[in-house]
């Protein structure tokens, strides 16, 4: 029964988009726990399927990840939620990749869970998908958002609607019981 | 000798201008080392200023790949624009995401167009612009990837090498280095106080 409770997203597939100059942390750790959750994840990128993509520690090169399908080839209704991770210098590329944001608001579009952390929010204002929305980021993109209609909160985890966002590494925790709810709330098809 | 020696004073525009750099860890380096030798090449003082400690290293990159440090020469907090004759803002994405969150940073950049002072950013460079709330009904370009927040902050915003309206210059990538550095010297050869207005 124990073991039955730990594989909660068993069945779930979940997406995590990034590119080079990922914050590690903010991939392994969501990775991690959704997968000890039952869920299966995939990376996605605007790179191939099988390019590395270079994890940073804030300002220090570090891990790296193979990327495990392209953007170009993946479809929203292939995934039951999408995790944005953070460091600067990734969603400053995805923004500029068509493919990307396209996948972006098309996940916002079909109301699945989209749970971003750190700078990973920074994408949803190209998407637009953050008009209105209770959110948080990283606070260097706090006017950013505001200025893209959103009602910025120093939280550490924000849940509206289907949004789920967090600030930065500390929040991680709260961040992944946040997209666990989101994923166990989205069990039933919804028309 | 002393001929040529006074030619060469003569042959200097910028004699006697001093330019501020602001910036921190993560800049573009390129957009750095390539302004400040040309305006030194033109004969101005240019001091790097950033709110790191005077003496301390600031990590250059080339692209994603951290490469030469740099000293900081003042201390953002110690700076005054009246002290200098315009501000130059390099970029590199994880540099002006920094100074974003340093109020004195900000608050230097604000000080520049009140005192009517050529302000000139490149690539990430204008993301501060926003802050310091003088992107507003300002035509301007940037690093594609700040175009909408750019475009929200109530700019407008074009895809051109080197954009120039009052005193503000901006470029989109080191690409645009050299019409950048000349479009700061034809700016700084305007006195402040008797600017024709857009020019482009």
């Amino acid at each position: 029964m124990q073991q039955a409770s730990n594989q909660a997203l068993q069945g779930k597939r979940v997406a995590i988009l990034m590119t080079d100059g990922v914050e590690q942390v903010e991939y392994t750790g969501p990775r991690s726990f959704l997968e000890e959750q039952g869920a299966q994840v995939t990376l996605l990128s605007p790179k191939p399927s099988g390019d590395e993509i270079q994890g940073f520690d804030h300002l220090t090169p570090s891990q790296k990840f193979k990327v495990e399908l392209d953007v170009r080839d993946a479809k929203p209704a292939d995934f039951d939620a999408l995790v944005l991770p953070g460091g600067v210098a990734n969603p400053d590329q995805l923004r500029l990749s068509t493919e990307a944001i396209t996948f972006i608001r098309e996940f916002g579009r079909e109301n699945k869970p989209i749970a971003a952390i750190c700078h990973g929010p920074w994408t949803l204002i190209d998407a637009d998908l953050v008009a209105g929305k209770r959110m948080t980021s990283w606070p260097t993109l706090q006017l950013d958002l505001q200025n893209a209609g959103a009602q910025w909160t120093d939280e550490q985890v924000v849940v509206d609607g289907k949004l789920v966002t967090s600030r930065k590494p500390d929040d991680i925790p709260a961040f992944n019981q946040a997209i666990l709810s989101e994923l166990q709330g989205s069990g039933q098809t919804q028309h | 000798m002393l001929e040529q020696a006074v030619e060469q004073t003569a042959g200097k525009p910028l004699e006697g201008k001093r330019i501020a750099m602001l910036m921190t860890d993560g800049v573009e380096q390129i957009e750095y080392t390539s302004p400040r030798s040309f305006l030194e090449e033109n004969g101005a003082t240019v001091v790097l200023v950033s709110p790191k400690q005077v003496g301390e290293a600031i990590q250059g990159f080339n692209q994603l790949t951290p490469d030469q440090t740099f000293k900081v020469e003042m201390n953002v907090a110690d700076a005054r624009p009246g002290d200098f004759d315009a501000l130059v803002l390099p970029g590199g994405v994880a540099n002006p995401d920094q100074l974003r969150m340093s109020k004195e940073a900000i608050d230097f950049i604000r000080g520049f167009p009140v005192e009517e002072k050529m302000v000139a950013a490149i690539c990430h460079g204008p993301w501060t612009l926003i802050d310091a709330g003088i992107a507003t009904a300002k035509h301007l370009t940037s690093w594609p990837s700040l175009k909408r927040d750019l475009t929200n902050a109530g700019a407008e915003w074009t895809d051109d090498e080197v954009v120039i309206d009052q005193r503000l210059v901006t470029s989109r990538n080191p690409g645009d280095l050299p019409a950048f550095n000349d479009a700061m010297l034809k700016e700084l050869l305007v006195a402040p106080g008797t600017d024709p207005g857009p020019t482009s």
